[in-house]
């Protein structure tokens, strides 16, 4: 919004109903233009560096921010963070970790592997509401990114 | 205590090798003393006996014998060396003791040396009967105390008694001669000499290395323990030599005393005897004066020669008169004639040839003359006399005759000097007068027959030593052989105005008489008291071994008891335990370290993996008490890999040097099995519940929330709104009521409700399939079930469950395969029977292999599973003792299970089929 240029969130979600609140909230308070889900870790990492003779969309357009859940299938969210922060590219797409766990080892596991942020998925439809816009206030409004066109 | 221990035994055989060492020592040194010609060397003093050679050629034979068996007792051939000397010297002992008891002496005893005459009585160069006497005891202990002898007590102990006399009658010669009283001198027979006596006391100390008891000599003794026995002996030879010499000088004061009272009284006899034969003479001499120059004798005498009538009667009246009142044996008268006028008594003896050889010369003497003791004749009686010239006054003293007064001296002479003070048995006085080159005894010999003045001893000789000495001269006390050769001590002394010589004697055997009988008390009493000394010590000795014995059998019974103890410690503990040297060498190991490792383990290297920490020199305190644990894969007997956890410490001996090691190790296998299984269900239990609560929090996430939005929607009234977020809340219930459903049966997995059974495979996977009929059916699947006839043995409803699971699990990925195909089929690997459920369907991604079996692990986020059910497979699988592993070419190409179950027993699963 300060940059006046659209921005494009990769999420991370195997609970389509969760993808589906997510999608509302941040289009409710109008954080993100554009808003890709894909339903498992493999799945993302393909998104992102590509699969099966497919370009993953690191090198044209990558997501301005990655809303990662921890329990994946396939291919675990703490792997994807990993595998993230591993590629030179795609590091400093911030990645804000959004799961229902609470558990210490997670978080502690989340934040030594890269993570920006660590979001417990509250229990009821305001809190969620809330978290949702003042994570898009912060992320996308507040928070500078550097220029993509550099990476 | 290692070397600082020594041992009675030895004691005793250094002492025994010493006593025989010093026993030949001594013979050899008579020999070379007697082949020097210094018989000095074999007889330790002047006029002492010395020892035979006969006898020194016995002590080096007996004393080299004793010598090399008791450093050498195991030699064979030196014991029977040993016993061919002794045999032969016991029967050269015999002989020469009896001949020497009846003084038969053989030459031979000389070998051939020069040596001859005769000391106290006794021909040199033969071996005294008591000396043989000994050498046959040394030879009776000999035997007695032979090795072939240990099982008779009494002969051991009549051996050991034979030792001691035999000490004792050295000792008891020994300390004669050191008293200066030697034994058997004089005796008549040839008495042992000072060197032999020595060199006896030296065998009895060879002799008891071998006949002392045995409990002397076997005890092994601590270094403290020979020191007291050191000071006791040591002690006991101090205290006795401190007896020995307080009884040497008590005897020396006694015998200096005895002897100054015995030379008192021979001197005082000697001057007052001297004293009363010169009274006596001069008496002599004035009865002689009472006829001379008498006129009124010389006229009568005249007369009676004249033969007037009467004159010859009064003569003869006065003759008698003297002759009877003066004691003397014949009183005449000798007319110038030479014959015999007139005499008292009248017969008619004629005069003797002695006075007749004088007349003349008496008939010119001026006053009496006194005659000394002659024979009157040739062999005739001895007699002295006193002459008087008598002269006729009137006629110019013309000499009419010789008066003679003769004296018998058995009358007064011979008594008086017979006569002693004292009763003696030897006490003699000895009339001597020098003749020419020698001496000539005057009265008769208390111990000759020879008549008197038949006697006559040479000057120069050393026959009679004190009257000869007497004779030339000397006053005072002398000692020499008289003239029976026998030693005497005599005072010597001059009978004034005489030519005579007094001897006044007395045998020394007789003068020491009282000193041997004093002697042989302090040598009883002297002998006594060492051997009480040597009793005291010996019971000192015998109550501190004693204490010894008892203190080594409190010891040893507390070892025992330690060690009993030690050993149930030891087959009570599990645990192995194993003592290993210094090289790690295995030297002991428990019953369970036997059980585990095998026989062979003894003397084997073990190779603890974890070496104890240490140098195998010295150990510093810091390591001494530390115990070292370890862990270590080791082979078991039966060839299976355990795990030991050992706990090694190391022996220390005493000079802080490593001995070795203790070990412990028990076999930790099943416990580390136990605890990685444990540590697999809490791994899975915490999977579990973290699990658990995000997945069951998602669903309850959607409900809630998109109940919130339910309520906007309905507010909002629309309604197409409204049915989404319904379908989002019942699809998370169900999803909800889905997973709680699984959970419920993975928990009861593990609870093992249903006890084992044996069920054919067919049955299970016909149950199986019946139960998923209705989505095989749905999906088109076609299914084929071999026919091979496989047992299984398990949970029925728990193996029906795993079928199941697979065969939903293969329905539901099947993928958009056209002709789907599940197989369920066995084959055999090994001795196992494998089972496999393949499908041709979507396979699996091989990069996530390793997720296929986690909880609640989905490899397709889109799948209506809730990622339980491969979990249960394997946990079923599991409890069935098998394992399972999934096969798949890749996505898209099918995919296999393959798992293995407990089979019934050992046996063949596809018997009785």
């Amino acid at each position: 919004m300060t940059r006046g240029k659209a921005v494009k969130i990769l999420l991370v979600e195997d609970d389509a109903a969760h993808a589906e609140i997510v999608r509302r909230n941040l289009r409710q308070h109008r954080v993100a233009n554009r808003i890709d889900h894909v339903a498992d870790g493999q799945a993302a990492l393909d998104y992102l560096f590509g699969a099966d003779g497919q370009t993953g969309c690191i090198d044209g357009s990558p997501p301005d921010l990655i809303l990662l859940d921890l329990r994946l299938p396939k291919v675990d969210g703490l792997e994807v963070l990993n595998r993230i922060k591993a590629d030179p590219r795609a590091r400093q797409i911030p990645t804000v970790v959004l799961t229902t766990s609470a558990a210490e080892s997670d978080l502690v596991s989340a934040y030594s592997n890269g993570a920006c942020s660590y979001l417990v998925k509250p229990l009821d439809f305001e809190s969620f509401g809330s978290l949702m816009k003042t994570f898009g206030y912060y992320w996308l409004a507040w928070n500078a990114f550097p220029d993509g066109d550099a990476s | 205590m290692g070397e600082a221990t020594t041992s009675a035994g030895t004691e005793f055989q250094r002492w025994a090798a010493a006593g025989a060492l010093t026993a030949a020592a001594l013979g050899v040194v008579a020999l070379a003393g007697w082949l020097a010609g210094q018989p000095r060397l074999a007889a330790l003093g002047e006029d002492l006996i010395p020892m035979a050679p006969s006898t020194a050629v016995f002590f080096l034979l007996y004393g080299g014998v004793l010598f090399a068996r008791s450093r050498y007792p195991e030699q064979a051939r030196l014991r029977v060396v040993a016993l061919l000397v002794f045999t032969g010297g016991t029967l050269a002992a015999m002989v020469l003791g009896l001949l020497a008891s009846t003084r038969t002496y053989l030459a031979v005893e000389r070998l051939g040396l020069p040596m001859e005459g005769t000391v106290a009585g006794a021909p040199v160069g033969h071996m005294s009967p008591l000396t043989a006497g000994c050498f046959l005891l040394v030879g009776v202990v000999y035997f007695l105390s032979r090795e072939k002898r240990q099982d008779r007590p009494l002969l051991k102990m009549t051996a050991w008694c034979l030792t001691l006399l035999l000490g004792l009658v050295s000792g008891v010669l020994l300390l004669a001669y050191l008293y200066g009283a030697p034994l058997l001198y004089h005796s008549g027979f040839i008495p042992p000499a000072a060197t032999t006596s020595s060199a006896f006391l030296g065998v009895t100390i060879a002799l008891s290395g071998r006949a002392a008891p045995a409990s002397w000599r076997i005890v092994r003794l601590s270094a403290t323990f020979a020191h007291t026995l050191h000071l006791l002996i040591g002690g006991v030879i101090v205290l006795g030599m401190v007896i020995v010499v307080a009884g040497y000088l008590y005897f020396r004061q006694h015998a200096e005393a005895h002897r100054a009272e015995t030379i008192n009284h021979l001197t005082a006899v000697a001057e007052l005897k001297a004293a009363e034969l010169a009274r006596w003479r001069s008496e002599r001499l004035g009865d002689g004066s009472i006829f001379f120059h008498n006129s009124d004798f010389a006229s009568l005498m005249r007369r009676a020669l004249d033969s007037v009538p009467g004159a010859d009667q009064q003569v003869l009246f006065w003759l008698d008169r003297v002759r009877t009142a003066y004691h003397y044996d014949r009183v005449f008268f000798l007319d110038y004639g030479e014959r015999i006028r007139f005499a008292a008594p009248d017969d008619p003896e004629p005069p003797g040839r002695y006075l007749l050889d004088r007349f003349q010369t008496l008939l010119a003497a001026e006053g009496p003359v006194l005659l000394d003791l002659h024979q009157r004749y040739p062999g005739g009686p001895a007699n002295m006399a006193v002459a008087v010239p008598v002269a006729d006054p009137d006629e110019g003293r013309t000499p009419l005759g010789l008066m003679v007064l003769r004296i018998d001296p058995e009358t007064y002479l011979y008594p008086f000097l017979q006569q002693w003070p004292i009763f003696s048995r030897s006490a003699e006085t000895l009339l001597v007068r020098r003749e020419k080159q020698g001496i000539v005894f005057l009265n008769p010999l208390r111990f000759q027959d020879a008549p008197p003045l038949t006697l006559k001893i040479d000057l120069g000789g050393d026959m009679a030593r004190p009257a000869v000495l007497a004779a030339e001269g000397h006053r005072g006390v002398v000692q020499g052989p008289d003239y029976r050769g026998v030693p005497v001590v005599a005072a010597v002394g001059q009978v004034p105005d005489a030519p005579w010589f007094l001897v006044a004697r007395m045998d020394r055997a007789e003068i020491e008489a009282p000193l041997r009988e004093l002697l042989w008390v302090l040598i009883v009493l002297v002998t006594a008291l060492v051997l009480v000394c040597g009793a005291g010590a010996g019971l000192i000795w015998r109550r501190q071994r004693t204490r010894h014995l008892q203190e080594q059998l409190d010891t040893a019974q507390r070892l025992r008891q330690l060690s009993l103890r030690q050993e149930a410690i030891l087959a009570a503990v599990p645990d192995i335990v194993l003592e290993t040297d210094r090289d790690r060498v295995c030297t002991w190991v428990n019953a369970p370290g036997l059980a585990f490792f095998g026989q062979d383990i003894v003397g084997a290297r073990v190779d603890l993996q974890h070496a104890v920490a240490v140098g195998p020199e010295e150990v510093s305190d810091n390591h001494r008490d530390e115990v070292v644990s370890a862990e270590g894969w080791h082979r078991r007997r039966d060839g299976e890999k355990r795990l030991l956890a050992w706990r090694s410490r190391m022996l220390v001996d005493d000079s802080g040097r490593l001995g070795g090691t203790i070990s412990s190790a028990r076999d930790i296998s099943d416990q580390r099995q136990v605890e990685e299984q444990l540590q697999q269900k809490n791994d899975e239990l915490m999977r579990f519940t973290y699990t658990v609560s995000h997945d069951l929090k998602s669903p309850l996430v959607t409900i809630r929330t998109f109940l919130g939005y339910l309520e906007s929607d309905m507010q909002a009234g629309d309604a197409a709104a409204v049915a989404d977020d319904l379908a989002y809340i019942r699809s998370a219930a169900d999803k909800m009521a889905r997973l709680l459903d699984e959970l419920l049966a993975l928990s009861r997995v593990g609870r093992m409700v249903n006890t084992f059974e044996s069920v054919a495979l067919r049955k299970v996977v016909q149950e199986a399939l019946s139960l998923t009929a209705g989505r095989i059916k749905e999906r088109g699947v076609r299914v084929t079930v071999t026919t091979d006839p496989v047992l299984l043995y398990g949970d029925r409803s728990r193996l029906v469950e795993l079928f199941q699971n697979l065969v939903d699990n293969a329905v539901k990925f099947m993928g958009d395969q056209s002709r789907p195909h599940i197989e369920i089929g066995t084959f055999r690997d090994g001795d196992e029977t494998v089972l496999y459920v393949r499908d041709n369907g979507g396979g699996i991604d091989p990069r996530h292999h390793d997720k296929l079996f986690g909880l609640f692990e989905k490899l397709d986020p889109d799948s209506e599973g809730t990622g339980i059910g491969l979990a249960l497979v394997k946990r079923i699988v599991e409890v069935h003792q098998g394992r399972i592993w999934a096969e798949s070419e890749g996505k898209g190409r099918g995919a296999a299970f393959y798992f293995t179950l407990n089979t019934e027993g050992s046996g063949d699963p596809r018997q009785g089929g």
